[in-house]
Formats: structure tokens, C-alpha cells, sequence
């Protein structure tokens, strides 16, 4: 399937014409930025990059941070009503979103549909897609290319924009996402390879800042985990989570039950993070993560080591918002190229 | 046509304002039945996380009664509650919760009649108002999301 | 105009002299890098990679105070030096009402502040490059940043104008002159319901991921009032005593729960709050905290006429009365 040029404002039409779909796309930047929908915002965004990037992953969007899982209440008489809410029903598209946030629905879908699939997140994922777009900037604190992506990185995405002016170039990635392919494919017209090559390669920028391949360090790092270096890693850490919260890939949960009253309540799904002491506490009280320096250690070994093993890709997509919104400044790439021995 | 009905939380202090309660009962003094009588021995001993708490479980009002200045049973508990209590219904209606909803009186054990018309008032203010949303918007939309209708 | 590398010069003498004289035995302050960040660091005698590497400028973002409930075994008992810009040295102040440090453990180094600035707007610089401020703004390597520019909302209102320490470094180049809150103005000319619904959006946002309390110098309570997680937990905890920790706020982050938590931090800050700012900076969802605590601030200040981290020697504001106590709130934020 060749690449397909469309117009902006003609892919804003096809959009509009959808129906029963949303599509959402990064807004605003930063602290600020959410994802929201384009009857809201109007246009679609013309480039991404890390200036464009909100502070909130892409993750939440399927994977949200608070979900109610089923509802329940004691009748008088006796009787239990228990209501679960019905999910993913509504196709949603999520649109323009770099290579790093596109990639993290590769390894979310590697952690929570495969081996024994996580009923919602499977649910919602079905009715998902990505467009994933070019990034023309990168930050101080991205290293996507360490990590086996780059700013032209098709992973996780279903279908690929690459903007050109007034226009994007559409690539179709993995079929998920045909029936709109077929439309863009009436609206738009074929571009060559020869055509297509010099507008991918535009995006094809160099990323500066912590370059390794973290592939490469796997081993070395995994005969580190004594090694005293974590110590001075974690030395700042305030165990806040950020770094959790924040991650594309995070993906970790805590299940409670909330009493509205003596009969009544609702069971909810929290995001969770391994960085609180409480993720490790057993019921004897005995906490084999009390200290912060094996909370970070594993971490890092989760995102560069064992998922690797795990799954053959990286967990860690190279975004930088850990880096970035740390309140104490405390890098994982540093630390990955310290320990790696690159540094 | 239902009428909204407040819920009020108070708490009383058990030598002044309970008192004044009790003696509202067996004088028959009548008022409307939206407070939760919370007894505390000392107005001192209410801790604005109570209050916090109380306004996002549902409350739609908070009423904080002790004795008058001076006359504290444990002499100076009330006169900590005062600024502690004070500060706080300045954070509240700076955050935009109307100050009729979180109200701070000095109700000795013989003014009964004030503590009826302390509760007649409350509610009805509150009844006004209508219900409390900064904190309970959300429980609401959790629960309705259960009732069939979908949460993406 | 200030010269922060001869600031941090001075500074560096002054903590070598310290160390090698043992009057401390580590001393609390900034390092540099990379880049223009500094970052906490406690530095025990001997260790001269470090002590060279300590720092004063602009770009001292964090609050050293906070290492001080961070590491609180550590530390026990030892004599320390730590270095404090003017929001810090209040803090320090707090935590001597609060009996958290004793001053004869203490020896403080005082750097005067202007205002902090964020690194981010500098993304070429590095460890070498030349800081320099004056009452305008910021200059690195000669690009000028305003002071207003950095969107520091406590730096851009701090009253703090001047420094009492064991010893001082630096000289104040901007005149600190504010007398009403930018931010408590705008929420004033808001009506209620206004304020309820920007609130509300606020609250929506947390994340609980507790950054603001970690981040806080005077947050250091060992154990959390409202979200004590498994501090109290010990082997001997019985499994009723573990149903009934006290769970002020439920974890899930819905903003009721969120509500409490963040209201409840505003209250415990009442007449401790030094203003420094780092929660606001610190938090990932970009929520505006210095507007939810100035409204307790300022109703402490100006109708308490309490000055959080002014002395020592002074009683905590909410564990203690004045018979002057206004007999209502004060009103809405000024």
C-alpha cells in the first residue's frame, strides 16, 4: 500500500464525517496539555514534538487513572445489586502523537492483552486506534533513539502522518485501522516512494541528548543489582511517583473498594506506583522495598532489563517526562549509561 | 415535587451546646431533623480534617458549637478551636464554598431556644443553597456510570 | 549585578572552612549540574569532588531544608551546616519551633535571594556558562531573561528582604515590594461559584502523587496525618488495628478524596508556610498550589498578624490563641 497525500482540512472532514467515533489529540503542552477532543479543539495539529507533548501519557485514554469497576448496594430486603459499567464501546482514534507515546501501546498491549489479558484494557484497546505523527523537535530530556525508536518510528502506530505543509502523507502501519484507511485513500491521492522519501527524511532528526543503546547494556546492568551505585541514584528521591505516574508505560494498578455508605459503594481500579513503600507491603508487615534505593532499582531493572527479556522490546519509550518532571531532577538515562558503563 | 433536604453535620461540645440540645428535647422546642448530632467533648477536640471529611462524604452543611469564650469546661479548649476554626472557614469560602455551609457558634447549656434557632437557620440556609457539589460530584457520576450508562 | 560564580565562591570557602575545622560534620548545599541545575547534596569532609563543586545561583530551585526530614537518622545528633536562601532560612525556622532540629546542631549559611529561575529557558548553557542577575532579570551566558518571565509565582510575590545566618553570602539586587497577591487578587474578583468551579477543576487534576507534601521543607511529619500509608504498620499491628489505620482520604484519586488531601495540607500550613513555592513547581499536573495555600496565608498574616518562620522562639500559630482572635473568619481572600 503506497503512502497517501491528504489535505489537512481533508482528513478534518473525514473525521467529521465519522460516526460514532472520537478523536482525540494532544492539546496544549506540558503541565497544561491534555487530550481532547477535535469537535473541541476545532483543528488538527499540523506537528508534534516534544514541545507539543503533554505531561499526561496517551496511557490514560484506555487505561484511565481512576475507573470504577462495578458498582454495588444491599437492598433492605436483603438483596444485592451489583452494576458494572459497560466500556469501550464508543471507536475512539487517538491522533498525533509522537513515535514515543505511539510505541507505548506496543509494550501496553505486550503487558495487558497477551498471556492473560486484562478484561478492560483488552475491552477498550479493541475499539482503539493510533495515528501516530513524525516528531520534528526533540527535548532536552528525549532519547528515543537509545532505546530502539526514533522520531520516524512506526511502532505501536496503525497509521503513520507525516506532515508537508498544507498536507499530510498517510502510511498504513498495521491494518487496525482499514475501514478509515479506505476513506483517506478516496479523499487523497498515491505518492511515490521516490515522492514520499524526502518528507520522511525530514523527520529523520538526530536526538542529542543520552545516547546508548540500551540494548547493548542489558547484560551489564543485570550484573549490577548490588552495585552501590543505586544508593547515590536514589539519593534525592522523594518517592512521589512522578516518575511512575507519567511513564507511557506504567501500567501497574491497585484495586479498593469504596463505601459510600454501610450499604453501598463502588469497586475502583487506581493507577498504582512501585515507588510508594506501600506497593510491596505484605500483610505480615514485612516489606522486602523499604528502602528507596530498591523501589528506583527496580524501576530502572523493569523498564531496561526484565521487560526486555520478557517481551524483545524495550519498556521504555525515551520520552524524558521522568526526566523532565522530576522535582528532583533525578535521570534515568544517566543513571542507565552510568551503570551501563557508557558514562 | 421533592424537596431538597440538607444534610447537616454538627458538632457539639458535651457541657455547652449538647447540654443546650438536650434541654431543646425535653422543653419540646421544635426544629427540622436535618442534623447529625456529632458530641465531642470539647469544641477544641475538632480537628478540620473532621469537617473536610464531612464536607466530601456528603455533607451539605457543618455547624461547630461549643461554649462561649471564657466559659470552656476545659478552660482554653474553645479558645484553640476559635482560630483553628476560623482559618478554616476562611480556606472554605475562599475556595468558593458559601459560608453558610460551615457555620462556628457559642451556644451555653441554658440557651436552648438559640440552639433551635441555630439549627432552624442552618438548615434552612442550606436548603437554599441546594446540595454541596465540590466534593460530591464525583461519587454521583461514579454511580450513575453503573446504572447502564457507559463509561468509555 | 550579581556574579554567582563569585557568590558561589565565598560559598565554597566558607563550607571547606567549615568541614575542615569540624564545627560540622556535613554540610547541606547545592551542587552543580549538569547544565545550570543545582542539586541537593549532603557533603561530608573529604569528599572535594563535591565540595567543589557547590553552588549558588538562580537556578537552586530545590529547598535544602528538605533533606532534613529526609534523613532524619542520618543526621541525628550530628553537627551540620546548611546552606538557605531567604524562604529556606523561614523554613528552618519552623522546623526549630517544631523541635525537629536544634540550633546547636545547626550552623546556618544564609544566601540571599532574589528569586529562582528555571533552567529550561537556558537550553544551551552548561556548567561553565556565566550567571549573572540584577533587578531585571537573569542573564546566562548574555541572553537576558526577565524575572517575570520565569513564572514563579511565590518567587514574583516573596517578601523575604533580609537574611540573619551564621554567615551570609551575596546582596540583594531586586527590590522585593509586593502588597497584594497577583494571583489571591484575580481569585477575589471571582464570585463564589467562580471560585467553586476553578477549583473543582483543579482538584480534578491531582494526581495524589504526594510531590507537594515530599517536596515541602516544613512537611515533616514522620507520620502523615492524612495519608499515614504503612508507617504505623509494624509486625505487632493486629488485623484489626490495620482495618481501622485512620484513612482520612481514600486512595483512589477522585476529587473528593483529592479535595481532602489538598485542603487538608492548606490547613496544616497555617502559620508555616514559608512560601517557597516548591510544590507548585514540583507538581506534574501543573496544579497551582501557592493560590490554594496563600488563601490560608494571607488570612494568617493579615488577620492574625502571624508571620510563619519570623522566630524560633515564637509558639506554632494553631497551637496557640490570642485573646485579640477575631471573632470571624476575615472574610474572602484579600
Amino acid at each position: 500500500m503506497s503512502p497517501i497525500r491528504i489535505s489537512v482540512e481533508g482528513l478534518e472532514r473525514i473525521f467529521g464525517g465519522l460516526k460514532d467515533h472520537r478523536v482525540l489529540l494532544p492539546s496544549g503542552s506540558g503541565k497544561k496539555g491534555e487530550y481532547i477532543e477535535l469537535t473541541v479543539a476545532g483543528r488538527l495539529p499540523r506537528e508534534c514534538g516534544d514541545h507539543t507533548k503533554p505531561s499526561a501519557p496517551p496511557k490514560n485514554i484506555i487505561f484511565p487513572a481512576n475507573e470504577t469497576l462495578l458498582s454495588y448496594k444491599l437492598n433492605i430486603d436483603g438483596s444485592i445489586e451489583v452494576a458494572q459499567p459497560e466500556i469501550g464501546i464508543t471507536k475512539t482514534i487517538l491522533f498525533g502523537t509522537p513515535p514515543c507515546d505511539s510505541a507505548s501501546f506496543r509494550v501496553l498491549d505486550a503487558a495487558l492483552t497477551k498471556d492473560i489479558p486484562e478484561p478492560f484494557y483488552t475491552k477498550r484497546r479493541e475499539n482503539f486506534g493510533v495515528i501516530g505523527m513524525a516528531c520534528s523537535r526533540a527535548g532536552k530530556s528525549c532519547f528515543c533513539r537509545s532505546v530502539g525508536l526514533s522520531p520516524v518510528s512506526e511502532a505501536g502506530a496503525d497509521l503513520m502522518a507525516y506532515p508537508d505543509g498544507d498536507d499530510f502523507i498517510i502510511k498504513n502501519v498495521s491494518g487496525r485501522l482499514d475501514m478509515l484507511w479506505t476513506l483517506i485513500e478516496k479523499s487523497g491521492e498515491m505518492v511515490s516512494e521516490e515522492a514520499f522519501e524526502p518528507v520522511r527524511a525530514r523527520f529523520d532528526i538526530p536526538v542529542e541528548n543520552y545516547k546508548f543503546s540500551a540494548e547493548r547494556l542489558v547484560d551489564a546492568i543485570e550484573k549490577r543489582f548490588t552495585d552501590p551505585y543505586w544508593t547515590e541514584f536514589s539519593s534525592r528521591c522523594v518517592s512521589c511517583g512522578i516518575c511512575t505516574y507519567l511513564c507511557p508505560t506504567c501500567h501497574c494498578f491497585d484495586i479498593l473498594d469504596v463505601e459510600t455508605d454501610e450499604r453501598s459503594g463502588t469497586r475502583v481500579r487506581t493507577q498504582d506506583t512501585c515507588q510508594f513503600p506501600e506497593f510491596t507491603g505484605e500483610t505480615s508487615a514485612h516489606n522486602p522495598r523499604k528502602e528507596r534505593y530498591t523501589r528506583q532499582r527496580q524501576r530502572v531493572l523493569h523498564k531496561f532489563l526484565y521487560f526486555f527479556r520478557n517481551h524483545g522490546m524495550m519498556m521504555c519509550t525515551g520520552c524524558g517526562r521522568c526526566i523532565r518532571y522530576c522535582p528532583v531532577d533525578i535521570n534515568i538515562a544517566e543513571g542507565v549509561m552510568k551503570l551501563g558503563g557508557t558514562q | 415535587m421533592t424537596v431538597f433536604e440538607p444534610r447537616i453535620v454538627a458538632f457539639i461540645c458535651n457541657w455547652c451546646t449538647y447540654a443546650a440540645a438536650d434541654l431543646a428535647g425535653v422543653s419540646r422546642l421544635q426544629y427540622p431533623p436535618n442534623v447529625l448530632n456529632i458530641r465531642v467533648m470539647c469544641s477544641g477536640r475538632v480537628n478540620p480534617m473532621m469537617i473536610i471529611r464531612a464536607f466530601a462524604r456528603g455533607a451539605d452543611g457543618v455547624l461547630v458549637s461549643g461554649c462561649h469564650m471564657g466559659d470552656c469546661h476545659y478552660i482554653k479548649g474553645n479558645y484553640y478551636a476559635k482560630r483553628r476554626l476560623l482559618v478554616l472557614k476562611s480556606l472554605l469560602t475562599g475556595l468558593g464554598i458559601e459560608p453558610e455551609r460551615f457555620r462556628v457558634t457559642w451556644i451555653s447549656a441554658a440557651e436552648a431556644v438559640d440552639y433551635q434557632r441555630t439549627m432552624t437557620e442552618m438548615t434552612e440556609n442550606v436548603r437554599k443553597l441546594g446540595p454541596l457539589t465540590l466534593f460530591s460530584k464525583d461519587r454521583q457520576v461514579a454511580l450513575e456510570s453503573c446504572a447502564g450508562s457507559e463509561v468509555v | 549585578m550579581r556574579d554567582y560564580s563569585a557568590e558561589s565562591g565565598q560559598l565554597r570557602a566558607i563550607c571547606k572552612g567549615l568541614l575542615a575545622s569540624g564545627a560540622v560534620e556535613l554540610v547541606l548545599a547545592w551542587t552543580s549540574g549538569p547544565g545550570l541545575t543545582g542539586r541537593e547534596a549532603m557533603i561530608a569532609k573529604g569528599a572535594d569532588q563535591l565540595i567543589d563543586r557547590i553552588v549558588w545561583s538562580p537556578f537552586c530551585t530545590s529547598s535544602i531544608a528538605t533533606l532534613i526530614k529526609r534523613n532524619r537518622k542520618a543526621l541525628e545528633g550530628k553537627n551540620i551546616g546548611i546552606v538557605v536562601k531567604d524562604c529556606d532560612r523561614q523554613a528552618l525556622n519552623v522546623l526549630l519551633q517544631e523541635y525537629v532540629i536544634k540550633k546547636e546542631n545547626v550552623v546556618i549559611i544564609g544566601v540571599r535571594c532574589d528569586g529562582l529561575a528555571s533552567a529550561l529557558m537556558f537550553p544551551d548553557a552548561t556548567m561553565a556558562s556565566k550567571v549573572v542577575s540584577d533587578e531585571k532579570g537573569v542573564q546566562v551566558d548574555g541572553k537576558e531573561v526577565a524575572w517575570e518571565d520565569f513564572g514563579f509565582n511565590a518567587c514574583l510575590s516573596c517578601r523575604y528582604d533580609s537574611m540573619s545566618a551564621d554567615h551570609v553570602v551575596g546582596e540583594y539586587a531586586r527590590k522585593k515590594q509586593v502588597t497584594e497577591l497577583p494571583h489571591l487578587k484575580r481569585l477575589s474578583g471571582l464570585s463564589l461559584s467562580g471560585r467553586k468551579e476553578h477549583f473543582d477543576a483543579l482538584f480534578g487534576r491531582c494526581i495524589r502523587c504526594y510531590a507537594c507534601r515530599e517536596v515541602c521543607p516544613v512537611c515533616a511529619c514522620i507520620e502523615c496525618a492524612i495519608d499515614p500509608g504503612e508507617s504505623s504498620i509494624t509486625p505487632r499491628t493486629t488485623p484489626l488495628e490495620k482495618t481501622s489505620v485512620a484513612g482520612w482520604a481514600c486512595r483512589g484519586r477522585e476529587p473528593s478524596e483529592n479535595a481532602v488531601f489538598l485542603m487538608t495540607r492548606a490547613m496544616h500550613m497555617a502559620g508555616r508556610c514559608v512560601r517557597c513555592g516548591w510544590c507548585e513547581r514540583a507538581c506534574p499536573a501543573g496544579i497551582p498550589l501557592m493560590e490554594l495555600l496563600d488563601i490560608v496565608n494571607e488570612n494568617v498574616l493579615r488577620v492574625y498578624k502571624y508571620e510563619a518562620g519570623k522566630d524560633p522562639a515564637a509558639p506554632p500559630f494553631l497551637a496557640s490563641f490570642s485573646d485579640d482572635d477575631p471573632d470571624d473568619s476575615g472574610g474572602a481572600p484579600h
